[in-house]
């Protein structure tokens, strides 16, 4: 369902890219919720069969208040593991006061905010997942190059990186006379982990500094330069 | 240059060991772990596209890890020996995270700076523009080294127009987190305007063709002919005396007892021309965008 989602994700507008991936994710939660119903039915129903065959007094609301719990229980962690944690936490302010020459106009704010916010939620999925397709949308040239060849090294090295919590505090410094390019420092904090396979390797709540350059596309605003400085 | 120490899995294990009981146990495998304390320094600084060593210390194998922009590596390396950063892979500018694990895993992190600039990218806006219009041409440099990396302080950009032989434009402009830009009044004459932005070795350039501004004092003049009229303008200029493109509208508009009608004639060979249906006594009047011409005025017998 990933692997659709992300499919030929060039020619999805990337306004729709969280929700469809936000879609998959819930429908492999419901058919896992499903699955996980039915066997838990079964083997309460294998359980209930051997308990009343060995102690009858046992009484049966006991039996099934103890059922439904472990569902509860299961569906809840099934729905927390379904949830794509990438997406779970990217919150973006942005302060526009100093930008210049050009004024920044609402509308545009909100869309530089949106596609922004997005494109660290793909970031986020491509390096946690090892998925190439959700780069395409929201990065292009060498913000896109840098981290195809991340996502490449990683898939070839069998690690994975998980962007967590994350908050960014974006001042626009730059926004050209016909408004065809923009540059943002991002004052940014998340937690990063490092896997290699399963294991955790690297666990730390940094504090980063991004400049940023971002050009208008066809309906939405792309990435054209993600770089981390020591300082602004 | 940050450092951080991470030992996720000293922690788990001691949890884990504790959980069960094994006190000693535990106690024993961290104090085997300091013995062997393993740990890792990188240089201060770093340039993009530049092979650079990290100094481990310590005994026995590690796994070694670089997480970075463009770059996730994993290998296995002897402990106390130097681990070599290959130029390929510190490419990219950006925070960089090394990890050496073995019992415990131990990370730091450093910078790679952008290399000297090696291109320059200009955007120039707009590709025609009127001439003597006020800030109507508009130019960003920005610099990039050879791995495309943003080169933030690269220094004082030139920026030149030229239309002809006369210089409309020199300024030197810092530029600030790598942008620098300029602001400019087009020139009076309609022609191809060289833009170019230098800064040390490297130069862009770019062409603006520069085209008449709307047309002034337009002029028409008329004759009878059998079915009507035939006007026609003088050739169209703008008011800086550039004749106006061909293909640009001039609307004829006449006026007689039957009412009032308007042809839309383009400019050919720098002259609009109509044939207006009309009978009896006629005034005949012309615009072109904003600019009005003459009146003409024409009686039933000429």
């Amino acid at each position: 369902m990933i692997a659709l989602a992300t499919f030929h994700i060039a020619m999805i507008p990337t306004s729709l890219l969280t929700a469809m991936n936000t879609i998959a994710m819930a429908m492999i939660g419901l058919t896992l919720m499903a699955i996980t119903t039915i066997s838990v039915t079964t083997v309460a129903m294998t359980v209930n069969f051997a308990r009343r065959r060995r102690v009858l007094s046992i009484g049966s609301s006991i039996r099934s208040r103890s059922t439904s719990r472990i569902m509860a229980l299961l569906t809840a962690s099934l729905f927390l593991f379904c949830t794509p944690r990438s997406n779970a936490a990217v919150n973006v302010d942005m302060n526009v006061s100093h930008a210049g020459p050009r004024t920044v106009e609402s509308l545009t704010e909100r869309g530089i905010v949106r596609d922004y916010r997005i494109a660290w939620i793909s970031l986020a999925h491509a390096l946690e997942f090892n998925a190439l397709g959700a780069l395409s949308g929201p990065f292009v040239s060498t913000a896109k190059e840098s981290l195809v060849n991340t996502v490449s090294s990683q898939q070839h090295s069998g690690l994975s990186t998980r962007y967590l919590n994350q908050n960014h505090k974006v001042e626009a410094v730059y926004y050209a006379p016909e408004g065809d390019v923009i540059e943002l420092h991002d004052a940014a904090d998340y937690q990063l982990q490092i896997f290699d396979g399963g294991k955790l390797v690297h666990d730390e709540h940094v504090v980063m500094h991004y400049v940023v350059l971002m050009t208008p596309a066809a309906d939405h605003w792309v990435v054209r330069q993600l770089q981390a400085v020591p300082q602004f | 240059m940050s450092w951080s120490t991470n030992t996720v899995w000293a922690n788990r294990r001691m949890r884990r060991l504790l959980r069960n009981g094994s006190g000693i146990v535990a106690t024993l495998s961290l104090a085997g772990g300091m013995c062997a304390a393993q740990d890792l320094r990188a240089p201060s600084a770093m340039t993009a596209g530049e092979a650079a060593t990290i100094s481990t210390t310590g005994s026995g194998k590690a796994t070694f890890y670089l997480v970075g922009p463009g770059v996730a590596n994993k290998s296995d390396i002897s402990l106390g020996s130097e681990i070599s950063l290959r130029a390929q892979d510190l490419r990219d500018s950006g925070q960089y995270f090394a990890t050496l694990c073995s019992d415990s895993c131990h990370s730091a992190s450093f910078f790679v700076m952008p290399a000297k600039p090696a291109n320059l990218a200009f955007l120039v806006h707009p590709s025609r523009v009127p001439v003597a219009a006020s800030d109507a041409v508009s130019g960003v440099a920005i610099a990039f080294d050879q791995f495309g990396n943003l080169v933030r302080d690269p220094g004082t950009v030139n920026f030149q127009l030229t239309a002809g032989k006369a210089s409309l434009l020199s300024r030197a402009v810092t530029a600030h987190d790598g942008i620098a830009w300029f602001r400019a009044t087009s020139g009076k004459s309609a022609g191809p305007l060289q833009v170019v932005a230098s800064l040390g070795d490297l130069s862009a350039r770019r062409n603006v063709q520069e085209v008449a501004s709307e047309p002034c004092n337009l002029r028409i003049t008329g004759q009878r002919t059998k079915d009507g009229l035939m006007v026609e303008t003088e050739p169209v200029h703008d008011c800086a005396g550039n004749p106006v493109p061909d293909g640009t509208i001039v609307s004829f508009t006449a006026t007689d007892a039957s009412g009032k009608s308007t042809v839309d004639a383009p400019i050919k060979r720098g002259i609009a021309r109509a044939e207006i249906a009309a009978s009896g006594p006629v005034v005949v009047s012309v615009a072109s965008g904003v600019a009005m011409g003459n009146e003409l005025r024409m009686g039933g017998g000429q």
